[in-house]
């Protein structure tokens, strides 16, 4: 018994759609559109006096290869992949940063026997990473939203800002954590152990090898895109700009 | 009509096609072959990636609706999506008055030469 054509379709569908870097739900979404989109086509062509098997044949041959119709979409999945990662970002970068800030308070007030010089060295390469990475974020987040109506079709240039801002997260975070480690003994057995400051440098670690941990997850993902985008014939605007 | 002609032109045609209420993806494909008497022939597939495109552009509002028990996406203009109508309607205006002026004079056989 050969198999429904539809069927056929929307399996091969998604797996052109899958090895595009994009929200799974998205790309759910998708094929559940296009497999409505097929039903109706079916449906017209045996309202039509089309017959059942060839109707469904008919129907696929009209919505196009299912590789074209993937390719078609992948500036529309890419730019909800860096939207997301971009705001990811957006959201955890105050509350990293304001546990840090504190940390750093409460170990001053404490007077911790810190090698401030490393401490403030870290503080400079974070100041950069973040010097980087924020206007970064924020373009990524505005041109892949409605705010970037004239830029959308093309999503590179926010996949770059998107990949520039999670490596400044990435450093921030790794330079972070690298000059607690360096400080912990002090942390440790300094007068404020018993305060909030261990308490805080803690809080603020687990949540940068949170953000890490994603981070480097996410960068992986915005190369995938850019791959994507280099091997899709449709990562540019349908129509002209004016 | 070939399909690489018509891309460029896809988005305002989707836009006008929306211009008179909410639609889903295949009512759109049938509108705009019904409103070209047939000249308008896309691949069918290509006019989903078009439609979120738009809706990520601001320019047309996508939502899920049950409609016969069935669930469809249904589509319709934003108000930026209006005013993008209004300027590729004016621009296509333009457009055409030149280039009939040029290929088609006064006086000049409408058919092969």
């Amino acid at each position: 018994m050969s198999e429904d054509p539809v069927g056929a379709y929307l399996r091969d569908l998604d797996a052109a759609l899958a090895v595009v870097p994009g929200p799974a739900r998205a790309r759910a979404a998708i094929v559940a559109e296009i497999g409505g989109g097929l039903t109706d086509a079916v449906a017209d062509l045996l309202a039509g006096g089309c017959p059942g098997a060839e109707a469904g044949r008919r129907a696929v041959a009209e919505f196009g290869p299912p590789r074209l119709v993937a390719a078609e979409f992948v500036p529309v999945l890419v730019a909800a992949q860096v939207r997301r990662c971009a705001l990811a970002l957006l959201r955890t970068g105050p509350l990293v940063g304001t546990l840090w800030l504190l940390a750093a308070a409460c170990a001053q007030r404490a007077a911790l026997p810190l090698a401030w010089p490393v401490v403030l060295a870290a503080g400079a390469v974070v100041a950069v990473a973040l010097a980087a990475a924020v206007p970064c974020t924020l373009f990524a987040v505005a041109v892949t939203g409605p705010a970037g109506r004239r830029r959308v079709d093309d999503p590179r240039p926010a996949s770059w800002a998107a990949l520039v801002a999670v490596a400044g997260a990435i450093v921030g975070d790794a330079v972070l954590l690298t000059a607690l480690a360096t400080q912990a003994p002090a942390l440790l057995a300094g007068p404020g152990r018993v305060g909030s400051g261990p308490a805080l440098a803690v809080l603020a670690a687990a949540a940068s090898l949170t953000r890490l941990t994603l981070a480097v997850r996410g960068a992986a993902l915005l190369r995938r895109t850019r791959t994507a985008l280099a091997d899709s014939p449709s990562g540019r605007p349908v129509a002209p700009r004016r | 009509m070939r399909a690489e002609t018509l891309k460029g032109h896809l988005d305002a045609l989707l836009l006008g096609a929306l211009a008179e209420g909410a639609r889903h993806g295949y009512g759109l494909i049938e509108a705009l072959r019904v409103g070209s008497a047939g000249r308008l022939d896309l691949p069918k597939g290509t006019i989903y990636p078009a439609l979120h495109r738009l809706e990520q552009a601001g320019l047309v509002r996508g939502s899920w609706s049950e409609e016969s028990g069935r669930r469809r996406r249904m589509y319709e203009l934003t108000p930026a999506g209006r005013r993008r109508l209004g300027a590729e309607r004016a621009a296509w205006q333009e457009f055409a008055a030149a280039v009939t002026a040029v290929l088609l004079p006064p006086g000049s056989a409408p058919g092969p030469a």
